[in-house]
């Protein structure tokens, strides 16, 4: 098993903010949550972040502006961009592997997969001995 | 057809009427006149034949003459109208007698043949001539159209001692009655005259009269009904002309050449159409005018609809946005809730869990209320406007939920809303929807007139009886050539695609249908303003029971639920 990460949640909805910390804590994350943009990149710039899930649609700076400035702290960090707006395309430009973008309303199951398999790519190229990887493919 | 007796009929019968009345009276009185002047003559005639008779007769008769006085008597009955003459003595014998042949009576016509061809009648009748009692005037008139003058022969009697005795006895007086006693009667002259041909000339004069009476009151007629026809004939176009106007004819119209009172009433009559014609017009431009208003009032209901379907297009993001966000929230917590519980009922629960368990469930339920309240500002903003009851709104509360259902598309495109709402507004009475719609459409229009970063300011005051909502954008500005446009139903700055142009058009729609007033102000790259000016309800100023009431009943409710 690759260890649990931490992980930044950005979302300025308290209830998505509060499930999304409750699940993955349950899982063994480290998660720390922003209300918006400026507040997580704070947090980025400060401390070690494994992945970040981020809203699309907030206050201050929206969830495109977020990816853009996390690419270029780090390109390779997975981000999960959640939408709340199904039928628009919002993330031209960021389909490079390492975002992924779910609806909402969403599915814990599909939140818990895109983690795991976000963290697993992650895993990949750091140790080529790993042992635990055949059991993410 | 039905039998009409119109006017010129009553004229021509009232007036011919008249007319033969008059005349027939005055034939009448004529006739009766004539024929009493012509009988007074007759008797007249015939009382001087006889005085006279007696007058001359007197000489031959005293000295009893027979010759004499036949040819007296003789030339008396020359008179054709005289029948019988005879010169009778003191005691009433004949001295000297004629009677017309009866025969030639007869012929004539004077007598009847049935009364008089008898001996005895004619015996009868001489004895009644001779007989005949005249009275103190000596006339008598039979029965059979026959008047007889009986004249006494008269002497002076011998006492005069001036005159010489044959002179004395040849002063005769017959023809002074009132003296006749003192005179002594010698005899009389009796004359017998028909009345036949004196009457035949009454009767032709009547004859006469009765032609002269009819010709002239056919004449009459004639004139009367043509001068009736003439002045009743404009009175028949007038009638006609009315028929025509009554099935719509209004530019028809009577001659107006006479000179008198019917021609005064033509021209009046004309006038009248006229008006008449100017005042359909205006009718019916006035029909024309409510059809297009009411044409007007359907477009605008279209357009509000249309409106309103853009509105909502532009709202549907943001709804789902809103929506979605509180529909993760339970359908995660009902995940984790299923996950959760199926553990506790593998391994069992702990202290923990319990109350953890409660507060997913209590926040599935503080989303489910979200969207519920999502869902029924979208119904309010959705519903027609047009069944929308009036009803007291409280524009503080409007503004706030609208704002509710746009907010993400607004911080989507970094703009700030910053909020003075006046906690003393008084409600307005008007439609939520409408309300909602407008706000919608105001606020939509300054965020898309804001390009970057923004500010949209909504504020609300009272002032005097009006409740004053002012939505304030630092956008672009519209140019001052371009200000009295926005209103206008179509008219968009914006590309093709973008705007419906419908937006502000159908927001000053509503606010008029709302008694408000909408106005703008703006300056080119510095914003906008809109000002709604909506009436207060009228009962806000004083006590206001009853809204407050009203508002208390919900809260009360609200915090039930809760």
């Amino acid at each position: 098993m690759s260890k649990p990460g931490h992980i930044l949640i950005v979302d300025d909805e308290l209830v998505i903010r509060s499930l999304l910390s409750e699940m993955l804590s349950e899982d063994g994350f480290t998660v720390t949550t922003a209300e918006d943009g400026q507040a997580g990149l704070e947090f980025m710039s400060n401390g070690q972040i494994d992945l970040v899930i981020s809203d699309v649609h907030m206050p201050v700076m929206t969830g495109p502006e977020l990816v853009s400035e996390v690419r270029k702290i780090n390109p390779a960090l997975p981000v999960i961009v959640l939408n709340s707006i199904p039928d628009r395309d919002i993330m031209p430009g960021f389909k490079d592997g390492s975002t992924t973008c779910l609806n909402k309303p969403f599915d814990l199951r599909d939140i818990r997969a895109a983690v795991q398999e976000a963290r697993a790519r992650q895993a990949l190229p750091k140790g080529n001995i790993a042992n635990d990887t055949p059991t993410i493919e | 057809m039905r039998l009409r007796f119109g006017i010129q009929k009553k004229a021509i019968a009232g007036i011919s009427l008249l007319l033969m009345a008059l005349a027939v009276s005055l034939m009448w009185i004529s006739v009766y006149q004539g024929s009493r002047e012509i009988r007074a003559e007759l008797l007249k005639r015939g009382r001087v034949a006889a005085e006279n008779l007696a007058y001359n007769a007197a000489y031959p008769t005293m000295v009893r003459d027979a010759n004499a006085l036949r040819d007296f008597v003789d030339g008396v009955m020359a008179e054709k109208e005289i029948l019988y003459c005879g010169i009778l003595d003191a005691d009433g014998n004949p001295l000297a007698e004629r009677l017309r042949p009866v025969e030639e009576m007869v012929s004539e016509g004077v007598l009847d043949e049935g009364i008089t061809s008898s001996p005895e009648a004619r015996n009868f009748r001489l004895d009644a001539i001779r007989s005949c009692d005249v009275g103190t005037d000596g006339v008598c008139a039979d029965d059979a159209g026959i008047v007889h003058f009986r004249v006494p022969i008269t002497i002076d009697p011998p006492q005069s001692a001036s005159m010489g005795p044959e002179l004395e006895l040849y002063s005769l007086g017959g023809d002074v009655p009132h003296d006749a006693h003192d005179k002594e009667v010698i005899g009389s002259a009796v004359i017998g005259l028909t009345t036949h041909y004196v009457e035949e000339t009454i009767g032709d004069l009547r004859d006469k009269m009765i032609w002269i009476t009819a010709v002239a009151i056919l004449v009459a007629m004639l004139i009367v009904s043509i001068v009736v026809r003439l002045s009743i004939s404009p009175i028949n176009e007038l009638v006609v002309a009315t028929g025509r106007i009554a099935s719509g004819d209004y530019d028809s119209k009577v001659g107006e050449s006479r000179n008198d009172e019917i021609g005064d009433l033509a021209r009046s009559f004309n006038k009248m159409t006229a008006d008449l014609k100017t005042s359909r017009d205006a009718l019916v431009e006035k029909e024309l005018l409510e059809a297009l208003v009411v044409e007007l009032r359907e477009t605008q209901e279209q357009l509000v609809q249309a409106g309103k379907l853009a509105a909502l297009g532009q709202l549907a993001a943001g709804v789902a946005h809103e929506i979605n966000n509180p529909l993760a929230g339970i359908m995660g917590y009902a995940q984790l809730l299923t996950e959760k519980l199926q553990r506790a009922a593998r391994e069992g629960t702990t202290s923990e869990d319990i109350p953890r368990f409660i507060s997913y469930v209590e926040n599935m339920e503080k989303q489910s209320q979200r969207c519920k309240h999502i869902v029924q500002n979208l119904l309010k903003f959705a519903r027609a406007s047009t069944q929308e009851e009036m009803s007291e709104v409280d524009c503080n509360r409007v503004i706030q939920e609208t704002l509710g259902l746009i907010e993400h598309q607004l911080e989507q495109s970094s703009i700030d809303v910053v909020t003075q709402f006046d906690p003393q507004l008084p409600p307005i009475y008007g439609q939520e929807g409408k309300l909602q719609q407008v706000i919608t459409n105001i606020v939509i229009n300054a965020m898309q007139a804001i390009e970057q970063r923004g500010t949209i300011t909504i504020s609300t005051s009272r002032h005097q009886n009006s409740v004053l909502m002012t939505i304030r954008d630092t956008g672009v500005g519209i140019p001052a050539e371009l200000l009295n446009k926005v209103f206008e139903p179509f008219f968009t700055t914006k590309e093709l695609g973008k705007g419906t142009g419908l937006g502000l058009s159908v927001t000053y729609g509503l606010v008029h249908e709302m008694g408000g007033r909408i106005e703008l102000e703006s300056a080119v790259g510095q914003g906008t303003t809109f000002t709604i000016s909506l009436p207060a309800a009228e009962d806000a100023s004083d006590g206001d029971a009853a809204p407050a009431g009203r508002h208390t009943r919900r809260d009360t409710r609200d915090a039930d639920r809760t």
